[in-house]
């Protein structure tokens, strides 16, 4: 009896050695996975900015690889230059022309006072105005948040994505999930 | 004196020996004559599951649900009376071959945008969705559970389910082309149960059923709280729906006909 005991006791050893060996070959295969993850810039235009973090296996380090903005509920930029375009035409607020992309400078009348300001507009042909303190803090509050990260892995390997393959970040993340829910 | 005392064992053993015998041998007599005075049974082994009646072949059906629901519905029970069988199957073939969905109220829409190499955009909208299938075969097979505490007739209980069914058949976008424009919700759901329906003695009262849902009637409370208590249990599923769509389209005579039928035995669905 005592040489069955013996023999059941190492073959159970060695079968939890190979089950932790496969998990980590498994989780080591997955080497493009993303998380998704926010800054808010401004709340009352509810402005976000969303980053796609790429995770090394061996080092178990995150490094920066999508660069998102959003207004609302919509994706107003979907690359990185794009994005940085955006922050250059808040940074050049009055000094910008007609030719900007995403926002253009005008002047309107509050309380008899003359504004500089400028417009952006939604697929919602709605307006929103932004003044110039919100274009400098959200400029600042970009470059907080920029911190930390090494910028030649977000610039040289930014990853490709679809429209099926952001739907799927997005639900796994959280993202399309109603914040109150009413069952 | 101890030769004595032997012979008196001896003689006791060998008489308790012969009085056994003795008592077996009558046990033995009195089973014979047992046995001749029983009548004799007849014990035949018939198997029941081997039987062949008119059914339609698995292969009709593309998943596993559809393949269930008809096995606990018409095979467990037999229900073969003809105009019910076939109308039956053909809405489990519309239902089972589209891949359409509907939009959950516990989401929210977002808005995504690609550039593509051209230079110009690509837009989509993603939320989350409950799958047309999942839901009204769960939807069919919680209505028959009730269906087995609370008895009442089989004509009402065969409308029922055709009428469970055909709930949601406004949503499967591979029959639109049936409806004409212009129809709001509850009136394309008719016109659709109408065409389906062609041949069905009770066509009639299954649209009474449907009219009572629609006006949420207090006599049909059941079937409302069982739907929404398998909406609230179901998955969601990513979805996003872009500008340019590619609409599978179904016609009727892609659908099986009861010439179709075959003779089937319960054993090969593994009943």
């Amino acid at each position: 009896m005592v040489a069955f005991m013996w023999h059941g006791k190492k073959l159970k050893i060695i079968i939890n050695q190979r089950k932790n060996e496969m998990d980590e070959l498994i989780v080591g295969r997955n080497e493009n996975r993303i998380e998704l993850s926010h800054v808010v810039l401004n709340h009352k235009h509810n402005i976000k900015l969303l980053r796609g973090f790429g995770v090394d296996a061996k080092s178990d380090k995150r490094y920066m690889r999508n660069i998102v903005i959003m207004i609302g509920d919509e994706f107003a930029t979907s690359n990185i230059a794009d994005s940085i375009l955006l922050k250059e035409e808040l940074a050049l607020f009055d000094r910008g022309d007609s030719q900007n992309k995403y926002l253009f400078p005008s002047d309107r009348m509050i309380e008899k006072e003359r504004v500089n300001s400028l417009i952006l507009k939604i697929s919602d042909n709605s307006q929103i105005f932004v003044t110039r303190s919100e274009a400098k803090a959200i400029v600042t509050l970009w470059n907080m948040s920029m911190q930390g990260y090494s910028f030649s892995r977000l610039l040289e390997f930014e990853t490709k994505q679809t429209l099926e393959s952001w739907t799927i970040l997005l639900e796994e993340n959280g993202y399309l999930q109603l914040e109150n829910e009413e069952d | 004196m101890y030769i004595y005392i032997m012979l008196i064992f001896i003689t006791i053993i060998i008489v308790y020996f012969f009085n056994s015998r003795r008592v077996e041998e009558v046990i033995i007599e009195d089973e014979i004559q047992e046995v001749k005075e029983q009548k004799k049974e007849l014990v035949l082994y018939f198997n029941t599951n081997s039987v062949k009646f008119h059914f339609y072949h698995q292969s009709t059906f593309q998943s596993f649900l559809a393949v269930a629901l008809y096995k606990k519905i018409i095979v467990n029970q037999l229900w073969i009376d003809e105009p019910f069988h076939s109308n039956f199957v053909k809405i489990l073939q519309i239902i089972d071959q589209s891949e359409s969905w509907i939009k959950s109220k516990k989401t929210k829409e977002l808005k995504i945008k690609i550039r593509r190499n051209d230079g110009n955009f690509e837009h989509g909208s993603s939320f989350k969705v409950y799958s047309l299938r999942d839901l009204s075969f769960q939807f069919l097979s919680k209505i028959f559970d009730y269906f087995l505490k609370n008895r009442s007739t089989k004509i009402d209980i065969q409308n029922t389910f055709l009428a469970s069914l055909l709930l949601n058949i406004r949503n499967v976008t591979e029959i639109k082309h049936w409806c004409e424009k212009g129809f709001t919700n509850d009136e394309s759901t008719l016109f659709l149960a109408n065409i389906i329906l062609e041949n069905y003695t009770y066509k009639n009262e299954v649209i009474h059923i449907l009219n009572l849902i629609q006006q949420n009637h207090s006599s049909i409370n059941f079937i409302l709280d069982i739907y929404d208590e398998t909406i609230r249990w179901q998955r969601e599923y990513p979805y996003v729906e872009k500008e340019n769509k590619n609409i599978k389209e179904l016609e009727i005579f892609y659908l099986k006909q009861e010439e179709s039928k075959i003779l089937i035995s319960l054993d090969t669905f593994s009943c």
